[in-house]
């Protein structure tokens, strides 16, 4: 597998959202699923797991082909914007980003297929805590922003997948529509890697 | 597998570390923000913009789900492809059905299609998964293009369940064929008009 070059761009333009604090009245009718207060909320919890996947693929020296390692690069940085671009979308609605947590990666980083896996692990489970926090979403730009990042992490595990040699169903893909991850999922994720992940997304609440 | 070079540098960008500002006025703000969350969207005719996006997206997703079958029952898919692109297949047919669902719910009619293919296309494993690669990328473009348009939580709820499939069998595919899986970091829309431009090829008159 090679890849193409990819399309060019500048950094923070493309990722701004600058029209969300405008369009904050085009909400979309709310389905108050209770899981998130709002929509602040949900954009501090998706920052957290994109400084833990930042965080990762940039500790991730474990032996990688050159190729891995390019695309291990790619995906972080998109990681990167994800965290551009989400930090600025609070911004644009008054709100504090939350900071990165202190994350120990443990013996996820100490070889090869032990990072494929854990980076497949996660990418399949933020994206589905994307879609599970979509539908709480009540901004419409917010709620497009985050299928915009979305997709991405579908990519993302695709390609970790691919790498890693899994079976079509069941590896590089799982069935037909994403599933939702739950909050307390993804907690329950985070945990062992996070000191006080529970406190981690607190702070992020105790923001709001 | 060797690799050209990539858009960029392959460098972090530096911003994920940036620091903040403080919290000093996110109290009024964020007041002044709630008060404008989530009116709900009054729909005087409910579902039926809706419809036409849902008719929109299941045309193309109908030109997938036939492509890929007619590619499987022509052979021109063969091992590490062909289990690649069999549950495409399954994928691409379950999300007519649920966009088919949708939009009967909605009380709304399903509009007919005709596919058209360009002639050999299923006579070559790179030229049909090119194809499909291509179909793939302008489904998510698609998809992404008619979010800020929905009226309905439930339409847009799949959708994006939709979307978010499209985006993995895309770079799936992409891998598979030495092309881009991550061509950028986020997905962005497309209007309808220029997504049924490029599909043209495959629709029928």
């Amino acid at each position: 597998m090679k890849m193409m070059h990819r399309r060019k761009f500048i950094t923070g333009t493309m990722i701004t959202l600058p029209t969300v604090a405008v369009h904050l009245s085009s909400g979309v009718a709310s389905a108050q699923r209770g899981e998130y207060k709002n929509d602040l909320e949900i954009l501090n919890f998706a920052l957290v797991a994109e400084y833990f996947l930042s965080q990762f693929y940039r500790e991730a020296n474990v032996g990688l082909s050159s190729l891995e390692e390019r695309l291990v690069a790619d995906i972080g940085a998109d990681e990167d914007v994800h965290i551009a671009s989400i930090t600025r979308t609070l911004q644009n609605l008054g709100e504090a980003p939350v900071r990165a947590p202190a994350i120990n990666f443990g013996n996820a980083l100490s070889s090869r297929e032990r990072m494929l896996r854990f980076a497949l692990k996660f990418e399949n489970l933020f994206a589905g805590a994307y879609l599970g926090a979509a539908g709480s979403i009540q901004s419409r730009d917010v709620l497009v922003a985050a299928a915009g990042i979305l997709g991405v992490e579908e990519r993302h595990a695709a390609v970790i997948a691919t790498l890693l040699g899994a079976p079509a169903e069941g590896g590089v893909f799982e069935g037909s529509l994403q599933k939702p991850a739950t909050k307390d999922q993804v907690l329950a994720s985070l945990k062992p890697y996070i000191k006080g992940a529970a406190s981690a997304a607190d702070d992020a609440a105790v923001t709001l | 597998m060797t690799e050209p070079g990539r858009r960029h540098n392959g460098g972090w960008t530096g911003l994920t570390r940036r620091r903040f500002i403080g919290h000093a006025s996110i109290g009024g703000a964020l007041i002044a923000a709630s008060t404008r969350f989530g009116p709900m969207l009054a729909t005087a005719a409910p579902g039926e913009d809706d419809v036409s996006i849902l008719n929109y997206v299941l045309t193309l997703e109908r030109l997938e789900a036939d492509f890929y079958s007619r590619g499987v029952e022509a052979g021109a898919v063969q091992g590490k492809a062909l289990a690649l692109v069999e549950p495409i297949l399954k994928h691409e047919e379950d999300h007519v059905a649920s966009i088919s669902d949708l939009i009967e719910e909605f009380g709304g009619e399903l509009e007919d299609d005709s596919f058209d293919y360009p002639s050999g296309i299923f006579d070559s494993e790179d030229r049909f998964l090119e194809a499909a690669l291509e179909l793939e990328e302008l489904g998510v473009g698609a998809y992404h293009g008619q979010l800020k348009k929905i009226s309905e939580r439930r339409t847009l709820d799949t959708l994006v369940a939709i979307a978010a499939i499209e985006s993995r069998h895309a770079s799936a595919l992409a891998a598979l064929q030495n092309a881009d899986s991550l061509p950028a970091p986020l997905e962005r829309g497309r209007p309808r008009s220029a997504v049924l431009k490029q599909a043209q090829p495959f629709l029928g008159a």
